[in-house]
């Protein structure tokens, strides 16, 4: 997956699912404060990753994803790493 | 006074959250409506009487019904818990865990205690089991309101919520034997460890451990308690009322209605019941999209199969512990064992008269009567049903030879019983507990409550119930029941 196609999903699943305004998605909202998205969220949000891009982030990784920025970039790099059952 | 005016609250489920919530909303002067589709009310607090024997169909253990928390209190609070009777379990031996090799494990109650046991028993997991319930209780103490605390470190626990409870165990333990033993935590919300989130394993066995309690002579006792409270304050519950409609527009809801074509308007309305059940009765969107979702993917809690057991006079001893029998299954997300209780009569049993066994089940083997309904699933269900129940019973014998001559007769529910009873989708014994589902939804006027918001049991019930009512009447009500 590209890093635009990531983009394109993440940014599809806030709008859709998140019911987040898309002129919100810049790189540097922040998931608590610009997008009011809080650790609660993250639940949703654990099982949004694990459908759109079958992938099941560790609680401490998420921890460290503060930007939609950095949401993109983690996706990005966790897709490249192989998969721990292959 | 009779000038102002009652503000309406309508409570769809008479289970224990419908009833807590009840109380809570009454006593604040609240003029309350609950309407409950069964006709004897309790949900999960249910129990029946075979002559002058009680049986509970639900709740058994009460976990952390102790001065300064939050399920005591709430009871003070509302003043039921001098009308309740609960008997503290054994002690010394909260729990009693059977092993293959015919020796059993008996959990003592108290962090040291139990830690020291354990330790005794795994002397070379000593630094992993002392890890373990340090993390336990760190967890565990972060449901502030548990504890009576403003809410602080909540957010806190929430990466547990997406780790299994497996593994945080493996994390600091590695000896196989020791994992096997604490997949009893699993039972307390119907999961194996597997697939028991984390945090509620860290809130379960935190007030297992702190001390779990009883009902002497069955749960419905609170249900009728609380029901007591609503009423005396002016309020309704209306039993044998299925709700099959919750309309209103321009996001908010109007009324609902009743499978007889009844219907109750109200200005709020408080949904206490499965959440997966509200998106089939409202036409509007109730929760945004990926919540939906998530209440749709829900992965249910295993089902069961109850035989209550009538014994016979002084033939099987009373056990003030629940006792867990090991039974391997072919289903890899089932626990390895069965539960039994017996119930306390008295504050001093000797000797036991009903007896609960909880046999957990995968609900794809009762496909052949999915479809139907109490009372008309025909013999073969029937023959199916005791043929489980018999070997349960031969089972436990193994460990309590007296048991086979000590019944009296049995009957068996299936998770068909508890589906068609609670609404609990695939009769899953904890329904959809601990979804953490928001208490406002997108509807003005309706608002969640019940084990979905947060967690099951006694202690998960009534802090969803002080967090739903103070939500509703806009201002915190954990103070007063604190220094209730
Ligand atoms: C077999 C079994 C054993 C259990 N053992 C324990 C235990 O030992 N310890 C423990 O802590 N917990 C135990 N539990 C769990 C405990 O009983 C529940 O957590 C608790 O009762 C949940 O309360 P609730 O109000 O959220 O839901 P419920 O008690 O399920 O109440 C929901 C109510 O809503 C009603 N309802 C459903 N649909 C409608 C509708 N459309 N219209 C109107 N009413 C409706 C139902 O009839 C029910 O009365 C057990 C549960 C079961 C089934």
């Amino acid at each position: 997956m590209t890093r635009q196609e990531i983009i394109e999903k993440t940014n599809a699943f806030l709008v859709d699912e998140y019911e987040k305004d898309p002129a919100l998605l810049t790189p540097d909202a922040r998931f608590r404060e610009d997008l009011d998205l809080n650790s609660l969220d993250y639940m949703d949000l654990m099982v949004t990753i694990k459908r759109v891009f079958d992938i099941m982030p560790a609680p401490a990784e998420m921890n460290l994803v503060v930007t939609l920025g950095d949401f993109y970039d983690f996706i990005e790099r966790k897709l490249s790493e192989p998969k721990a059952n292959e | 006074m009779s000038d102002i005016k009652q503000h309406t609250v309508c409570i769809i489920g008479g289970g224990m959250s419908g009833l807590f919530t009840g109380a809570l909303l009454a006593k604040n002067g609240y003029k309350v409506t609950v309407l409950e589709k069964n006709h004897i009310i309790g949900g999960g607090l249910q129990s029946f009487r075979r002559g002058d024997v009680v049986f509970n169909t639900g709740m058994q253990a009460c976990a952390g019904y102790i001065s300064g928390m939050i399920s005591y209190q709430v009871c003070k609070y509302l003043g039921v818990s001098n009308e309740i009777k609960l008997l503290a379990t054994d002690s010394q031996k909260q729990e009693i865990i059977w092993l293959n090799n015919n020796k059993s494990i008996c959990l003592p109650k108290g962090r040291d205690a139990y830690q020291t046991y354990l330790v005794q028993l795994f002397p070379h997991e000593e630094n992993g089991i002392k890890e373990l319930l340090d993390c336990v209780f760190r967890v565990g103490h972060t449901f502030d309101y548990l504890f009576l605390q403003p809410i602080q470190r909540y957010e806190e626990n929430v990466p547990y919520a997406y780790m299994s409870a497996d593994e945080l165990v493996r994390k600091y333990i590695h000896d196989d034997n020791l994992v096997a033993i604490l997949e009893y935590v699993g039972w307390t919300t119907g999961h194996c460890l597997k697939a028991m989130p984390a945090l509620e394993f860290c809130m379960m066995l935190t007030l297992y451990i702190l001390g779990s309690h009883r009902f002497v002579n069955g749960a419905k006792q609170l249900a009728d308690a609380l029901c007591n409270v609503i009423e005396q304050k002016g309020g309704i519950v209306e039993n044998d009322t299925e709700i099959c409609e919750v309309n209103g527009e321009d996001g908010n809801i109007d009324y609902v209605v009743a499978t007889d074509g009844r219907r109750w308007e109200s200005e709020i309305f408080v949904w206490a019941c499965t959440p997966k059940i509200l998106l089939t009765v409202c036409r509007e969107q109730v929760f945004r999209k990926s919540m939906t979702q998530r209440i749709q993917e829900y992965i249910n809690p295993f089902s069961v199969f109850v035989v209550f057991c009538h014994l016979k006079k002084e033939k099987f001893k009373f056990i003030n512990s629940s006792v867990y029998i090991p039974k391997s299954s072919k289903h890899p997300n089932l626990p390895q064992s069965i539960v039994f209780v017996t119930t306390p009569r008295s504050e001093s049993d000797q000797w036991a008269e009903s007896m609960e066994i909880y046999i957990p089940a995968n609900y794809e083997d009762l496909a052949p009567w999915i479809a139907t309904h109490v009372g008309e699933r025909g013999d073969e269900y029937e023959i199916f049903k005791e043929r489980i129940a018999l070997e349960a019973i031969n089972t436990i014998s193994v460990y309590y030879p007296e048991l086979s001559d000590a019944i009296l007769n049995i009957n068996v529910a299936s998770g068909l019983t508890i589906r068609d009873y609670y609404g609990n989708p695939n009769g899953s014994c904890y329904g959809q507990q601990g979804l953490y589902i928001p208490i406002k939804t997108k509807l003005k006027n309706l608002y969640m409550t019940g084990q979905a918001v947060q967690s099951q049991g006694l202690a998960g019930i009534a802090t969803t119930s002080v967090l739903t009512s103070e939500i509703i009447l806009g201002r915190t009500l954990i103070e007063e029941i604190a220094q209730a």
